[in-house]
């Protein structure tokens, strides 16, 4: 079954031209993008032990994703047996009936989230505010996105396209319509109080705390939680009720597996052995405890998961979200997330969305959206074969005839001309003679047809008064 | 061997930004919390600290309460005896326990173990001992005993499965029954975000400041 997945309504010229001529966006993306491409590769490199577990993590996912139906069940069955309520939901109308119930049944109406993209995959939030509920994001990133009405635009930073002049204006207006005094100045630290001490507020009223997962384990009922800012440890310890929503993809089989696994999102992330915060969680309070929730409930999300397993594209399921393929990646680099039109981003996101919600949701993902650089494969701790996904996400959309009547014969055109030697040479021959209509400065600037785009930001040498196939034939002749 | 172990968790730990005293036995604990505490609190704000100790992990409150005595200080310890929680001597409530972490300028909790490799402790919610003393509080201090120091996260989580394994002693036990902890928080440095234009900020949700204290 195919998943549901949100998008811009803005065409992809529209999305890209928009982050080309937003110049705060730029300055931040790249900067987000370098700092953590660099502490990655700093973090692996005097870190022998890290490099040998990204090889079994890689394995231990490799194998869940196989097996996935089977570890499911298993991980259904330990959490029923740890008195944790366990169901699996198709996807975003289901999951939202599901909270709603669970929020009904307990009175429940301020609700605090930690981030998770499989939320914002669901469009949960929306989802929730239409039943009544008021949810409030925790992450700091996703606080300032949340208040400007805006979708994460990076897995680890959602708030890297936006300044700290942009956050201080949005945390201003917050405080004006709260009556409460406003953060001091524009400086990380009075924004950095301000969102403190407002989320305070939010934790300890709250009735239900909905966070992600970067783990289960199914041989002992286990969530496992990874967060730098210690948000996701407040919505699991403070509201009465949890509720986990997670990928299908996300179960891992044993413990031997989280041992490999559990350092990865860090490393590959953000460059740090270990998140500031890791919680594990396998049950809600128990006899005898003060705190905890009462109730804990694991919500495992297909939305289109199964049919990508089933297929030769599984393993972009063992993405782990550590961000590393965004990190590197130079189309992600220049346009930021949101030009992607969905939920995720860089290379995995242009690769999985169309395979999630279907190849004719945002075709221009794989088509348009990557160089073939292979930078993300290089960069991806779960050895994804992300550019090999591209070629052929693009040929099948091409056999599905998705590509423009112009585009099919350009191609095959230009793949009949260039594919013997003879019609190659004489190729060469015409274009030479055409040429100098198309020079300024001694080098190519202009084309007609399909290569018109190529030119728009390059330029060529011209081709030589004598090819070497020329000068070799004239050497040749008797 | 075990020695050597503490260096690396040291460095690691300070590397990543906590704070690490030594004492070199129980007897010595009191007068290094008592100089970890005033270390890690800030009192620019003029008013009585107050600090809360759930020591849990088969540490006793008792022991480590001497640390804040006199007007310095206004302390509420949490104690695990004979199958129930005390909040000062007196029947625990949740609601009350809630109210001093979310007020306390200090938190101060026992530890199960700690990780030489990555630098990180991990703190178990159970019957004993409780999370939210390393959760609410600006500033939270951990004692970790020298022998609870393992080489890698592998080896603590190793520690933590086992838990499950061990019988659950009969009701009424001194000590809590032991099996795997519902949640268990693995500490890697403070809190921290790096949301605003990429720049590291420490203290957003949770303690900016983190401390331990082995003991040998």
């Amino acid at each position: 079954m195919r998943g549901v997945l949100t998008r811009d309504a803005a065409t992809w010229p529209v999305r890209r031209d928009r982050a080309l001529a937003n110049p705060v966006l730029r300055a931040n993306v790249k900067n987000v993008t370098r700092r953590l491409a660099g502490a990655r590769q700093r973090a692996y490199a005097d870190y022998a032990t890290g490099r040998a577990m990204r090889t079994e993590a890689r394995d231990a996912k490799r194998r869940a994703i196989h097996q996935m139906d089977g570890m499911v069940q298993e991980l259904c069955a330990r959490l029923a047996a740890n008195g944790v309520s366990a169901v699996v939901a198709d996807g975003p109308a289901e999951v939202a009936e599901h909270i709603t119930r669970i929020a009904q049944r307990r009175g429940a109406r301020r609700v605090v989230k930690s981030k998770s993209m499989m939320t914002e995959e669901l469009d949960l939030n929306r989802r929730l505010g239409a039943v009544g509920l008021s949810v409030r994001e925790t992450d700091l990133g996703e606080y300032i996105i949340q208040l400007l009405g805006e979708r994460p635009s990076h897995l680890l930073a959602p708030a890297a396209h936006r300044n700290r002049q942009e956050v201080w204006e949005v945390f201003q207006h917050t405080a004006d319509a709260a009556g409460v005094t406003g953060p001091t100045s524009s400086d990380v630290g009075p924004l950095t109080a301000f969102a403190r001490a407002r989320l305070r507020e939010d934790f300890l009223a709250a009735d239900l705390g909905i966070t992600g997962a970067n783990f289960l384990v199914a041989e002992t009922g286990t969530v496992v939680l990874v967060t730098n800012e210690g948000n996701a440890d407040m919505v699991v310890s403070l509201p009465p009720v949890h509720v986990v929503v997670a990928g299908l993809d996300k179960v891992v089989g044993t413990w031997d597996d989280l041992a490999a696994l559990i350092q990865q999102p860090a490393l590959s992330g953000v460059g740090q052995r270990l998140s500031a915060y890791t919680t594990l969680i396998s049950g809600p309070r128990q006899p005898g405890e003060l705190e905890g929730p009462e109730e804990l409930h694991v919500i495992l999300v297909d939305n289109g998961r199964r049919a990508v397993q089933a297929g030769p594209y599984a393993d972009v399921l063992t993405c782990i979200r550590c961000g590393a393929c965004y990190n590197v990646c130079p189309v992600y680099r220049q346009v930021g997330g949101h030009a992607y039109g969905s939920t995720y981003a860089g290379p995995i996101g242009a690769v999985s969305t169309p395979l999630l919600a279907g190849l004719t949701f945002l075709p221009e993902l794989p088509r348009s959206l990557c160089t073939l650089c292979n930078a993300c494969v290089e960069a991806c701790p779960m050895d994804i074969a992300l550019p090999d996904h591209f070629i052929s996400l693009r040929r099948e959309a091409a056999e599905a005839g998705m590509e423009t009547a112009a585009t099919r014969l350009t191609y095959r055109a230009w793949g009949r001309m260039w594919s013997s030697p003879r019609r190659y040479q004489r190729f060469v021959a015409w274009a030479r003679r055409g040429q100098p209509l198309m020079m300024r400065g001694g080098k190519l600037v202009r084309s007609p047809g399909l290569w018109r785009g190529w030119f728009a930001t390059r330029d060529m040498p011209p081709i030589a008064p004598e090819t070497f196939h020329e000068w070799w034939a004239r050497r040749r002749a008797p | 061997m075990k020695r050597a172990l503490v260096e690396e968790f040291r460095a690691r730990w300070e590397g990543l930004g906590g704070h690490y005293w030594e004492a070199a036995g129980p007897s010595a604990l009191p007068q290094v919390l008592a100089a970890a505490s005033d270390a890690l609190v800030d009192r620019s704000a003029g008013t009585t600290p107050s600090v809360l100790l759930w020591p849990g992990h088969g540490f006793a409150a008792s022991a480590w309460a001497p640390a804040w005595t006199g007007p310095a200080w206004e302390r509420a310890a949490v104690e695990w005896q004979a199958g129930s929680l005390y909040l000062n001597g007196r029947p625990a409530e949740e609601g009350a326990i809630r109210a001093l972490a979310a007020r306390a300028a200090l938190g101060v909790t026992g530890s199960a173990w700690a990780v030489a490799d990555t630098g990180s402790v991990a703190l178990y919610r159970g019957p004993g001992g409780g999370l939210w003393p390393s959760l609410l509080p600006p500033a939270h201090l951990m004692v970790v005993r020298a022998s609870q120091v393992v080489a890698n996260v592998a080896e603590g989580l190793g520690l933590l499965r086992g838990e499950s394994e061990t019988p659950a002693p009969s009701a009424g036990a001194a000590s809590p029954p032991s099996r795997m902890p519902r949640m268990v928080k693995i500490i890697s440095g403070p809190s921290s975000t790096a949301d605003i234009e990429g720049q590291l900020w420490i203290g957003v949700h949770g303690p900016a400041r983190v401390g331990v204290v082995l003991v040998g």
